[in-house]
């Protein structure tokens, strides 16, 4: 026989990143080194998993290398085994086979016997026997996959190969089983050795000296060479891995998503009942008549929908939007649905096509052949009740969310490889730290400031190797709320596993994967400013008795406008930051379409990349606005002349350089992603021709070209901030007009938004609201609506925030006060049921204040309850009166801070006013009444300290005092140098310049000093002193 | 603060001013008998890791994991703002060339018991006060040094000397002395009726209470130990129990406080005056024989072993000569000691003739049971033999050896205690060579293949192993198993990096 010196093979045992720990290249790595090596073909075979097959697919496609889906199982009785997917249905097989294994042991981990191992039509399969072969497994797997087994020989320089190959000949003799080369293969190079045997160590939790015992004894488990293989293999067993190869034909480009069916009823088809559903629509939003111009849209919406048989996704977001709307749950669709006339009519959006330009093929485009993408947010509180509804609707077996794959970042690789490389956990820990510390990224210098020397050969392996893990996957976890959803079941489709969170499964693809495929997704969101509308609506109607809801807030009122003009912004969606707030007072919003563009350009990417200010520029007439032609006019006269939204850019494309609609989708695309992929490339060529063969200039095509490389990064759907505009208008209403309803229900929707409680109550009070503190006596769980004297709602504050407190105990003690008020602290202890730590939550949060009086009083008090006895009535308890003095102002307000987070009392900056006028110490209110460019000292608490990764090197710092907040920018430099008080400091005492422009005001810190020490003094300032 | 008649108070205090002019309760010569001088060690943790206190930042922490906490903090992290008390993370942010150690609570310990062994120069009665506190009562000894003044001003003096940071107080009761050297400066407290003011106006976080207590009790406003004896007594003992009154009772000297004093750890030293100058081994031998059976029931009372005994024999001028004798495992039998120590004076030449023998043993370690071996005495004669070996070979000479799940050769195996539990790790499929060159042996090469005494015939291989790149040690070679013109069946190998050379590396028959 003559050996060929590269003989053809084909892998089909090969296991990639995505057995997690395991293997240790990533699916595109091996993809392209078994294009290198001129492979026939490349099974992925990671263990009980398919999670890495779609990337490898969309390498492999690219590469034009042939690639098999396949899986390798180890079952209960140690049988070794790879299935491989001849076609379809051999892959619906797999998957179904890997779902039973995944569903029947917890997550991250499968369990699979013979008795599982059935139904596997259209696979074949590799038996990989162990150091002693068992014959009855090679027996039991023949039966299992007739004329489709093999035994697989993988030859990889061990003790003694000729022998191993001499033994498995005997085996197949016996069995009568054909024998077949493979590789085992780990990693797609043999230098990926090290980080094998690290993910080793990693993956069993010891070090890698530790773990030696488990360690590959040479990187032979790589893609080798052909030549190698020849050297190793005969002939025939080389050329069988091609056979094989050859009757695996499926490819991942053939699945194909169906629809849910049942959202059709009999005698209708999907195209008549979703027409049906949307004229209906049409009447109830148009009830006076539809305009042409929306029905046109309409029309055009409804062909291209039926054209590409989209019609079951637009029914199946329906059904969700209608279930959530049965149970009062406020929703609405975001991103580019907000483009569809459709969307609008089926309740899905709430933009009206009418007051907007869309553009529904950035939504849906004929050209892209890929699947619309509607998101959908639901009231934050309240989103789990739609997942169940999914659930419920369509099963287990056909619902379930997408994976989000959890990758290796620099922090978590350095630890992980630190441990296994046996450095002791505080050194990991220091390592990791000065790794994270400013920026992500493995830097040498940053090593050597956490005191380790990076050219030591330990460190210098840590480091190579961490930066070789970073990006891997390290185990698959859920998706916020991307479902999906299909008309089978689920499984022959894509594996379906557990997840950490008992009841949910997910799916082994996340949405990249999805995506790559063109497989449909509904996000099911969670927005925490939903759930503050509706709870404004209640307490509105509670308080009022006025029903409202999102279409009945009056619409356009100039003085919620006024408000927003002044940056009072507070609380209100999406331009609550200081950014945002800041930006305000120059954009002077006065209507509907005012917020829209101030969604989108009051963001970091359009701050930083100076787009606002042509705009801002037009707006305020320092810069006339002018269009190159009326086409161009057309286009973008909505934001005078300056291209803002992503929509625009498409359109400009499309009327200035004859783009189709999507192309022009394709050009949105790659703008995107132009940063990350370098270049527009053919885009840029097209344009300027198209541009140039339309009469414009070579300057305004060069002009255009510019502007949408500036902006692709961070370039916004104009239908998405129209949806979210609607979301800041009904907001801005709310506190414009019912500020308490509006502090309350935000306070009552927490966790959400930027700013605690404490912020929103100050904000609520500034704005003449009246707020009476937390009191057992009183409060409910929610703060709540009292009537003031004038008849004015006052908040109550609820018991929700008093640290501590379980929510069980606040029940018991609401509904114990229902029965009869409290007697005592004893009476409230023991009727309520609660226990110690309950008891003292309450009275930490000064809530016992009308029961029993001050906080030292209440903790003595509540100190003092016994423990109930069974079968013993209550004993009375008659103990002497103790001296305790009543806390200082100080010690209060300290207190208030700690149990709820905000006082109601003086802030700890006018307490401690006094001690900081030595310092010369302005208040943030007086910084107003002084000069640009004067030098200035100020000091305040250290709300929040921010270090966005878009600027560079710059601190941001926000001071609060008495009288408001103060923006610090702190400069790299003096951070560098002030770190300790720049990062240590609680209240922050700084020295440097104003800087005000118009209503915008900073300090530019000089000089940073830690002035903590003064919050020491608080419990000592007393009311006596006020 | 004015208060109404309450019932069941402490019983009230005389105020600051007042102090001077009531009358004490009781006579302090009955009541206070003693003095004691409590010596707080607050860079214990630090000092007992030692290492200098250089410049780097350094501090030891508590806890587990994510949970740390620092508990001492060096003068160069002091000054980036590390504090005692802060989180790890926090501490780190504040100085990122931190370094961190654990605590060991063990050295704490030992240093401390070292300092109590040392303190009883001062006076025979020190206790010592985990974690890192001793007590002296020094009432006898004030005078030794000059009074109170005297005596800190020497203990401090000393204490500096040894390198540790410390404060100290002098008080009437163990636990006011313990409580007061806590605070930052030293107090001097000879006169039991100044107790109650200044202890009342300590702060109750150098009373060592659980961190808990303390803050419950600042929460109602009570900070000082004078807020504290305020309260109602019932009302106090019910809320934080009567573990904290009777403390602040003993503080005060209401109650008895009795302290445990301190005896170092045993072990056993015991001279004998030879009866005549003498280098005669018998006369040696039989001396020798009378200190191990004393030693021998020594350890029997204690249910104790040892495992070295140094043996001296002094000689008047000369300088002393020392013979030590170790032992596999613990031992209290003094037949076995002598058969081992005869075997070492054999071999011992003496100078000059010896006058005296002093016997003493390393550390004694109490025994669980007297026989180590459930089913009787261990193989009683390996034992023996092997240390009579070792005895003679040197303990090192002698030795077992194990497996080790390895995949290099040289790494694959290791050195043990002889009798050691081993075969743990060596189920490998590879057959390896009995016989394992300490260095491989280079082999010289003709026609491109290795020689040994001529052509060698590859009968195996190659078995690849490329390994062992975490500990600086990777190696990347082929092994063969080959056969010379004798028969001699070779285990050798190619090293696959330049310049590949073959190497002889054992032999399997």
């Amino acid at each position: 026989m003559i050996r060929s010196l590269q003989p053809d093979y084909a892998e089909l045992h090969c296991v990639s990143s995505f057995s997690f720990l395991r293997g240790a290249s990533q699916p595109e790595e091996l993809a392209e080194q078994a294009a290198r090596l001129g492979y026939r073909a490349l099974a992925i075979t990671d263990e009980c998993s398919v999670a890495g097959v779609v990337r490898a697919h969309v390498a492999a496609r690219e590469l034009d290398l042939r690639l098999i889906v396949g899986s390798e199982f180890r079952l209960t009785d140690g049988t070794h085994v790879v299935v491989l997917a001849t076609n379809r249905n051999g892959y619906g097989n797999l998957c179904e086979l890997i779902t039973r294994a995944r569903r029947a042991a917890p997550k991250g981990e499968y369990r699979l016997d013979r008795s599982g191992f059935h139904d596997l039509d259209d696979c074949l399969a590799i038996w990989l026997p162990g150091t002693e072969p068992v014959a009855d497994q090679g027996g039991w797997l023949a039966a299992v996959f007739p004329q489709r087994l093999w035994i697989g020989v993988e030859l990889l320089a061990g003790p003694d190969d000729r022998a191993r190959l001499q033994l498995l000949e005997t085996v197949a003799l016996a069995l009568r089983l054909p024998l077949v080369a493979c590789g085992d293969v780990h990693c797609h190079v043999r230098g990926r050795r090290a980080l094998q045997d690290t993910v080793t160590a990693i993956r069993l939790r010891q070090t890698v000296s530790a773990a030696v015992a488990s360690l590959h004894p040479n990187g032979e488990r790589h893609l080798r060479p052909r030549e190698a293989l020849a050297r190793v293999y005969p002939p025939a067993l080389l050329a069988q891995s091609c056979r094989i190869a050859e009757r695996c034909h499926f490819s991942l480009d053939e699945l194909r998503y169906e629809y849910p069916r049942e959202l059709v009823p009999a005698g209708e088809t999907p195209a008549s009942h979703l027409r049906k559903l949307t004229e209906a629509g049409m009447q109830k939003r148009w009830p006076d008549g539809v305009s042409d111009k929306v029905r046109a849209m309409v029309e055009h919406e409804l062909e291209l929908i039926e054209e590409l048989k989209y019609e079951q996704y637009f029914l199946t977001v329906h059904e969700i939007v209608e279930f959530a709307r049965g149970r009062d749950i406020l929703c609405q669709g975001r991103g580019s649905a907000a483009n569809s006339a459709v969307c609008f009519c089926l309740g899905i959006t709430e933009v009206d096509p009418a007051r907007m330009s869309m553009l529904f093929e950035r939504f849906i485009s004929r050209e892209r052949n890929e699947p619309p993408d509607i998101d959908v947010d639901f009231e934050h509180e309240r989103r789990e009740e739609v997942i169940q509804h999914i659930y419920d609707k369509y099963g287990r077996d056909r619902a379930a969310l997408t994976a989000t794959v959890i990758s290796y970042r620099a922090r978590s690789a350095l630890r992980d490889v630190g441990k296994a490389l046996g450095l002791d956990g505080l050194q990991v820990d220091r390592l990791a730290r000065a790794m994270s510390w400013w920026e992500g990224g493995v830097n040498d210098e940053r090593v050597r400031e956490a005191g380790f020397d990076p050219d030591s050969p330990v460190v210098h392996r840590v480091l190579t190797l961490a930066r070789t893990l970073m990006g891997f996957p390290r185990h698959l976890s859920q998706h916020v709320g991307g479902f999906v959803i299909s008309r089978g079941p689920l499984a022959r489709l894509v594996p379906v596993e557990n997840a950490s969170m008992p009841d949910r499964t997910v799916i082994q693809w996340d949405k990249d994967d999805l995506d790559a495929l063109g497989l449909l997704k509904i996000d099911v969101l969670g927005l925490g400013m939903l759930s503050a509308i509706r709870r404004s609506f209640e307490l509105i109607e509670g308080y009022y008795d006025r029903p409202l809801s999102l279409a009945t807030v009056p619409a356009e009122d100039p003085v919620v406008y006024d408000m927003i003009s002044r940056g009072e912004t507070m609380g209100v969606f999406q331009i609550e930051s200081r950014a945002q707030m800041a930006m305000l007072p120059r954009l002077r919003p006065r209507c509907y379409y005012d917020l829209v563009i101030e969604v989108a350009i009051i963001r970091p990417g359009p701050i930083q990349g100076d787009m606002v200010h042509p705009y801002l520029r037009r707006r305020n007439g320092e810069e006339p606005v002018t269009y190159p032609s009326e086409a161009v006019r057309d286009v973008l006269a909505r934001t005078l002349g300056v291209p803002i939204f992503q929509e625009q850019v498409m359109h400009l494309a499309m009327v200035a350089a004859g783009f189709t609609p999507g192309e022009a989708d394709q050009l949105r695309r790659a703008m995107a992603a132009w940063k990350r992929r370098g270049g527009l490339g053919p885009f840029e060529g097209r344009l300027k021709d198209g541009m140039r063969e339309r009469g414009y200039t070579e300057q305004f095509a060069d002009q255009v070209f510019r502007q949408i490389e500036g902006f692709g990064e961070y370039g916004f759907p104009e239908s998405h901030a129209a949806s979210f505009a609607l979301l800041v208008y009904v907001s801005a209403w709310l506190k414009c007009h019912e500020p308490a309803v509006f502090a309350c229900a935000l306070i009552n929707s927490q966790p959400m938004g930027f700013y605690a409680p404490s912020q929103l109550i100050q904000e609520a009070r500034r704005n003449g609201v009246e707020t009476r503190p937390v009191d057992v006596l009183y409060s409910n769980h929610d703060c709540t609506l009292e009537r003031g004297e004038d008849g004015a709602p006052v908040i109550r504050l609820g018991l929700r925030l008093a640290k501590g407190l379980s929510a069980e105990g606040i029940e018991r003690l609401v509904a114990a006060r229902r029965q009869r008020p409290f007697r005592d602290v004893p009476d409230l202890a023991g009727r309520a049921g609660l226990d110690r730590g309950d008891l003292e939550a309450i009275a930490a949060a000064g809530a016992l204040r009308t029961l029993t009086g001050n906080r030292h009083r209440a903790r003595w008090d509540v100190a003092g309850v016994e423990a109930p006895l069974p079968l013993m009535p209550q004993v009375e308890i008659r103990e002497g009166v103790p001296l305790l003095r009543r806390p200082t102002e100080g010690e209060d307000v300290i207190a208030d801070y700690r149990s709820t987070g905000l006082t109601l009392g003086r802030h700890p900056m006018a307490l401690l006013r006094g001690q900081l006028d030595g310092d010369g110490a302005v208040t943030a209110a007086a910084l107003w009444e002084l000069p640009d460019g004067e030098g200035i000292a100020t000091a305040g608490l250290v709300i929040t300290r921010q270090r966005p990764g878009t600027a560079k090197g710059v601190t941001f710092v926000t001071l609060e005092d008495e009288t408001g907040h103060v923006n610090l920018i702190v400069w790299e430099r003096v951070a560098q140098q002030q770190r300790r008080a720049l990062l240590g400091s609680r209240l922050l005492l700084v020295r440097g310049q104003l800087q005000r422009q118009g209503d915008v005001l900073h300090v530019i810190a000089r000089s940073l000093h830690d002035r903590s020490e003064l919050l020491g003094m608080l419990p000592a300032v007393s009311r006596d002193f006020r | 603060m004015a208060a109404p008649g309450t019932p069941g108070l402490f019983p009230a205090l005389p105020e600051r001013r007042s102090e001077r002019a009531a009358a004490p309760v009781g006579q302090p010569g009955t009541q206070f008998p003693h003095r004691w001088l409590g010596i707080c060690l607050p860079q214990l943790p630090l000092e007992a890791l030692g290492g200098k206190p250089v410049e780097i930042p350094r501090v030891i922490v508590d806890g587990e994991d994510r949970q740390r906490t620092v508990r001492a903090v060096n003068a160069a992290a002091w000054r980036d703002g590390v504090r005692r008390g802060q989180d790890l993370n926090a501490a780190q942010a504040l100085c990122p060339s931190l370094r961190a150690e654990p605590r060991d609570l063990r050295r704490e310990n030992a240093r401390l018991e070292e300092l109590a062994a040392w303190a009883q120069r001062f006076t025979p009665w020190v206790s010592v006060e985990p974690p890192a506190s001793l007590l002296l009562e020094v009432r006898t000894s004030l005078h030794l040094f000059g009074g109170a003044q005297g005596l800190c001003r020497e203990a401090g003096a000393a204490l500096d000397e040894r390198g540790h940071r410390h404060r100290l107080a002098l008080a009437p009761t163990p636990t006011a002395a313990l409580w007061l050297s806590r605070t930052r400066r030293t107090v001097v407290l000879p006169d039991p009726e100044q107790l109650p003011g200044t202890l009342g106006r300590l702060p109750l976080a150098f009373l060592g209470w659980p961190d808990k207590t303390v803050s419950a009790l600042n929460g109602m406003g009570v900070y000082t130990v004078r807020d504290c004896l305020r309260l109602p007594r019932d009302g106090f003992a019910r809320r934080f129990g009567r573990r904290y009154l009777a403390e602040l009772d003993r503080a005060l000297g209401r109650l008895p406080d009795p302290r445990p004093s301190f005896s170092p750890p045993a072990s056993f030293e015991k001279n004998l005056d030879l009866p005549a100058e003498t280098d005669d081994i018998a006369q040696l031998l039989i001396a020798t024989e009378r200190l191990l059976e004393s030693l021998s029931a020594y350890l029997v009372a204690r249910q104790a072993g040892v495992r070295r005994i140094t043996l001296k024999f002094f000689h008047g001028d000369a300088p002393a000569t020392a013979v030590q004798v170790g032992l596999v495992e613990y031992c209290q039998d003094a037949g076995r000691l002598l058969a081992l120590a005869r075997l070492k004076l054999e071999r011992v030449v003496l100078p000059v003739p010896a006058i005296a023998v002093q016997l003493s043993s390393g550390s004694v370690t109490t025994l669980d049971s007297p026989a180590r071996d459930l089913f009787g005495p261990t193989g009683g004669d390996t034992t023996t033999l092997l240390e009579n070996l070792r005895t003679r070979l040197g303990v090192t000479a002698v030795y077992g050896v194990d497996g080790v799940a390895e995949h290099r050769p040289e790494s694959a195996w290791r050195q043990v205690e002889p009798l050691a539990e081993t075969g743990t790790a060596c189920d490998r499929p590879a057959e390896r060579p009995l016989w394992l060159l300490g260095q491989p042996q280079p082999l010289p090469v003709r026609d491109d293949r290795p020689q040994y005494d001529g052509r060698l015939v590859v009968e195996r291989g190659p078995e690849r192993i490329e390994t062992g790149w975490w500990d600086g040690g990777d190696i990347v070679r082929d092994y063969y198993v080959a056969r010379d013109r004798r028969g001699l069946r070779l285990w050798i190998y190619r090293e696959r990096r330049p310049p590949h050379g073959w190497y002889l590396h054992g032999y399997f028959d």
